[in-house]
């Protein structure tokens, strides 16, 4: 009866660590704004890179990169990435409207990839 | 005693196992887009009518009045919708539906099973709403 209570009060335990570690492990884009990386549309996508800088010293992660899409105005996606990218990675997508030529207003996917 | 010992050592192993296989999981994906997300957009998207049709006419409209009009004559706004969904959801992902008066039609690919679903009706310069649903897995 003892034993039965300790192994489920072990369980348990481990349980709510596995589950606190791996949300913890695996929010690493929680604070990711992608409108802040400035992605622009001119003759190619652009991108400043300075905000995936500022992201990499917050310490969350030790790389990123970003693929951002435009279809049918962009044949080519353009990735930008800095830091390492050999970790694990995590990744999130998000849908950006951007301005482009002659007024236009244009979706863009951003597939951000955090490496851990 | 000996089976308390030997529970205790089982789950030690079983600990580390799913601790190395869960804390080092090469890749984990979360795609942040639902069907809400992507209507919000859908809704201010502006283009060139010559983008999308074969009208010599640089006039700038939105999406969603050149999707109104390819239920009467085809263009190529199926095409970048499609476009669109399948880098969010993947080609198999999704299924757009859209109504327009008595018109209908639909792009993407039908099932019994969706995790997400939302719907919007927009405001055709024309005249008249274009009602639009969207479903993704």
């Amino acid at each position: 009866m003892v034993s039965m209570m300790a192994v489920t009060i072990v369980i348990g335990l481990y349980i709510a660590f596995v589950a606190t570690s791996a949300a913890t492990t695996y929010a690493p884009l929680n604070d990711f704004d992608p409108k802040s990386a400035e992605i622009t549309l001119g003759d190619g996508i652009e991108m400043s890179e300075s905000y995936l800088y500022m992201f990499l010293a917050t310490g969350k992660v030790d790389g990123i990169s970003v693929t951002v899409s435009v279809p049918i105005f962009f044949e080519e996606s353009r990735t930008f990435t800095v830091g390492d990218t050999s970790g694990p990675e995590y990744s999130a997508t998000y849908l950006l409207l951007l301005d482009h030529s002659g007024g236009r207003k244009v979706p863009a996917v951003a597939e951000v990839r955090a490496y851990l | 005693m000996t089976a308390f010992a030997d529970a205790m050592v089982f789950l030690v192993v079983i600990m580390v196992a799913i601790s190395v296989s869960v804390l080092h999981s090469p890749t984990h994906d979360s795609s942040g887009i639902g069907p809400d997300d992507f209507l919000d957009v859908l809704g201010s998207i502006e283009v060139k009518l010559s983008d999308l049709t074969d009208v010599d006419d640089d006039t700038l409209v939105y999406l969603i009045d050149v999707m109104a009009l390819s239920m009467f004559k085809d263009n190529g706004v199926t095409g970048y919708l499609e476009d669109i969904l399948e880098t969010i959801y993947g080609g198999d992902g999704y299924t757009l539906f859209m109504e327009f008066g008595s018109a209908s039609s639909s792009i993407g690919t039908e099932r019994q099973i969706y995790l997400a679903e939302d719907s919007r009706s927009y405001p055709v310069s024309t005249g008249g709403a274009l009602y639009v649903t969207l479903r993704t897995l």
